[in-house]
Order: C-alpha cells, then sequence, then structure tokens
C-alpha cells in the first residue's frame, strides 16, 4: 500500500494532520483549469469531470467516516 | 448536501467521490481499504443506507484522484460550467455552497449582461471545525456520507 503525506493513505488509526490543508491552499485556485479525471461510477460505467461541461459541477469527497 | 443537489438538480451536476474511509478507528465496521471490490461494497453500502440524488464515483484504492485534488477527507468544490475552479472548501458546508452557488449564477447572469466585472471570485478555505483549545480538527461524531448535512 502506498504513503501519502508520510503515512500509508488507507490508514487504520486517524490522527490530525495539517498538511492536506496546506496542500489545499496550494493548488488548483480559482479560475484554474481543473484536472479532469475519469472514475468509475458505482452503479457501472465511466464519469469524466469533462463530460459535465455546460453546468457548474459541485464536486464532495467523503466517506462513511 | 443531497438537499442541496435537489434544489440544483436542473442547473448543476453533483458528484460524490468516494475515497478512503478517514475514521476506521472509530467505526470499525468500516475499516480502511484493503482492496478495490471492499472499497465498492463499502460505497454501495453508504448509497443504500443514505441515499443520495448525487452521482457517486469510486476513487482508485490509492485515492489518485483525491490526492490530486490535495487529500483533504471530505473538501469540496465548484467547477464552473467550461472546466474551471470557482469555489473550493477544505471542509463541506452546504451552506457555503448554496451561497456560492448563487453567487456563480449571479455572476454569470451579469457576465451576460455584458459586465466588466471579475467573473472568479476568491475561493473560500473553509477550515475543519477545531476543536477548541486545541488547534487540531474535531473528529466526526457520527456516520454519515460526508458531513455537509
Amino acid at each position: 500500500m502506498g504513503e501519502w503525506l508520510g503515512r500509508e493513505y488507507n490508514y487504520s488509526d486517524w490522527r490530525p494532520s495539517q498538511d492536506e490543508f496546506q496542500l489545499l491552499k496550494e493548488i488548483h485556485h480559482a479560475g484554474d483549469v481543473a484536472p479532469d479525471f475519469t472514475l468509475p461510477l458505482l452503479d457501472g460505467g465511466e464519469l469524466s469531470l469533462s463530460d459535465l461541461k455546460g453546468k457548474p459541477v459541485v464536486i464532495e469527497f467523503g466517506s462513511i467516516t | 448536501m443531497d438537499q442541496l443537489a435537489r434544489d440544483y438538480a436542473d442547473k448543476a451536476h453533483f458528484v460524490f467521490i468516494y475515497a478512503r474511509e478517514a475514521h476506521p478507528d472509530d467505526f470499525p465496521q468500516w475499516p480502511e481499504h484493503k482492496t478495490i471490490e471492499q472499497k465498492f461494497e463499502q460505497a454501495k453500502i453508504m448509497k443504500e443506507r443514505h441515499g443520495t440524488p448525487r452521482t457517486i464515483v469510486i476513487d482508485d484504492l490509492e485515492g489518485g484522484v483525491h490526492r490530486q485534488w490535495s487529500g483533504m477527507p471530505n473538501m469540496s468544490w465548484i467547477i464552473d460550467h467550461t472546466g474551471r475552479v470557482f469555489f473550493k472548501a477544505g471542509w463541506t458546508v452546504a451552506a457555503d455552497l448554496r451561497s456560492s452557488l448563487e453567487d456563480f449564477f449571479e455572476l454569470r447572469e451579469k457576465m451576460r449582461e455584458g459586465s466588466t466585472g471579475r467573473y472568479y471570485k476568491e475561493y473560500i478555505t473553509a477550515t475543519p471545525r477545531m476543536r477548541e483549545g486545541t488547534g487540531q480538527p474535531q473528529r466526526q461524531q457520527k456516520e454519515t456520507a460526508g458531513s455537509g448535512g
């Protein structure tokens, strides 16, 4: 499994970190072209961000916990 | 967030990117992902339990997209109709997103009317709610698909 900012990406024990928030502040500023992605849909098929041009896209990253 | 998605269903796309489990130690029934199949299974359960009108996509096991967008556990973004960043927040707050969507449509209308004003406003860097006196992010108190309400 790969590391991310000094720890396992899929960690088993949460601990606070400001590294990700610092990175968020440094990347993809307002007005920048957002990096495209293509990901599998939960219900089958794929979705690319670039497919959604024409309307704004509200993206939330998250999980169950 | 789901109510926001319903309210703007005709005007915007809403995408939920299932990333890593943020607090597997607090919820052993939702452990960290070890295979992509497990990740899909947990995402399916999330959808069945919470329901959502939003489109759910699954990041790869190592969070390739999540990391490219900083890796914050419950961040949110608005990408405009041309594919540019309009808003980003380190923590999802539905009211902030609603307000920013309203700003987006207002600014877009002004542009159509010939306004030469600034189109992209400065982004909002909402921080995780901090534990009082510690300067550390507050742990989520309950299971939820995201935490934006």
